[in-house]
């Protein structure tokens, strides 16, 4: 799933690791993320979201960069 | 603001999973509290082992003692390592969770299938060769197999229950 998470990482200048830490997963699942390799739970999601203060929609995009429709 | 290290930069699509660790321990190489503690649970489960083949090969204890005890100690040790690695696991995030879980399945899958092949190739063939006890001590292998297969259909059954 595209996101936004290297992006809103780099803003608030925050490696992976800092990232990881703050969700309570390892880097490699942050690397995985953002390399679109993974896609996160609901909740990690939600706690993604919660870290960088924004919508869960700000971070993550639909397969078709539109919200609610999966066409 | 902190210094970017490689895994930081924009381009890198590396995860940098730490290998030898992966492969030489059995963990995921991240070097977390837990995986430290299995670590260091694994290193007394081996060290114990070799206690007793040290203990065996010095002291002459009688026959059934001594096969009770490496019957009995491997099994006990094993059991002892699964809850560690039970907690290991617990502590794993949801990504570590998904791998191991997916190795798991793959191990049980091929493990049947293999248990199956080896264990039907040893019965039939120990039918044309009966005095080959070797052969006939494959067999095991396909009721392991069962065993297993059986174990997994009752773990779907009870854990549909719970949605």
């Amino acid at each position: 799933m595209k996101n936004e998470l290297r992006v809103l990482r780099a803003m608030r200048h925050i490696t992976q690791a800092e990232l990881a830490d703050k969700l309570g997963v390892s880097r490699q699942t942050v690397n995985a993320i953002e390399t679109e390799k993974y896609d996160p739970s609901l909740p990690l999601a939600f706690k993604i979201a919660s870290v960088f203060e924004c919508r869960i929609e700000d971070v993550f995009l639909a397969p078709n960069g539109k919200l609610g429709s999966l066409d | 603001m902190n210094p970017q290290t490689q895994e930081d930069q924009p381009n890198n699509k590396n995860s940098r999973w730490p290998t030898s660790g992966m492969l030489a321990r059995g963990t995921f190489g991240t070097g977390t509290a837990a995986e430290k503690r299995l670590i260091s649970r694994n290193r007394i489960v081996l060290g114990v082992v070799l206690a007793w083949v040290l203990i065996g090969r010095v002291t002459h204890m009688p026959k059934p003692v001594m096969g009770s005890i490496t019957v009995f100690l491997p099994a006990a040790l094993c059991t002892y390592y699964a809850l560690e690695k039970r907690k290991y696991f617990l502590s794993l995030d949801e990504l570590t969770q998904r791998i191991e879980l997916e190795g798991m399945a793959w191990a049980y899958s091929l493990g049947v299938l293999a248990a199956l092949w080896v264990g039907g190739i040893g019965y039939v063939v120990s039918l044309y060769r009966p005095l080959d006890a070797k052969l006939l001590s494959w067999a095991p292998f396909f009721l392991f197999a069962i065993v297993l297969a059986t174990i997994k259909g009752a773990y779907r059954y009870f854990a549909t229950r719970r949605y």
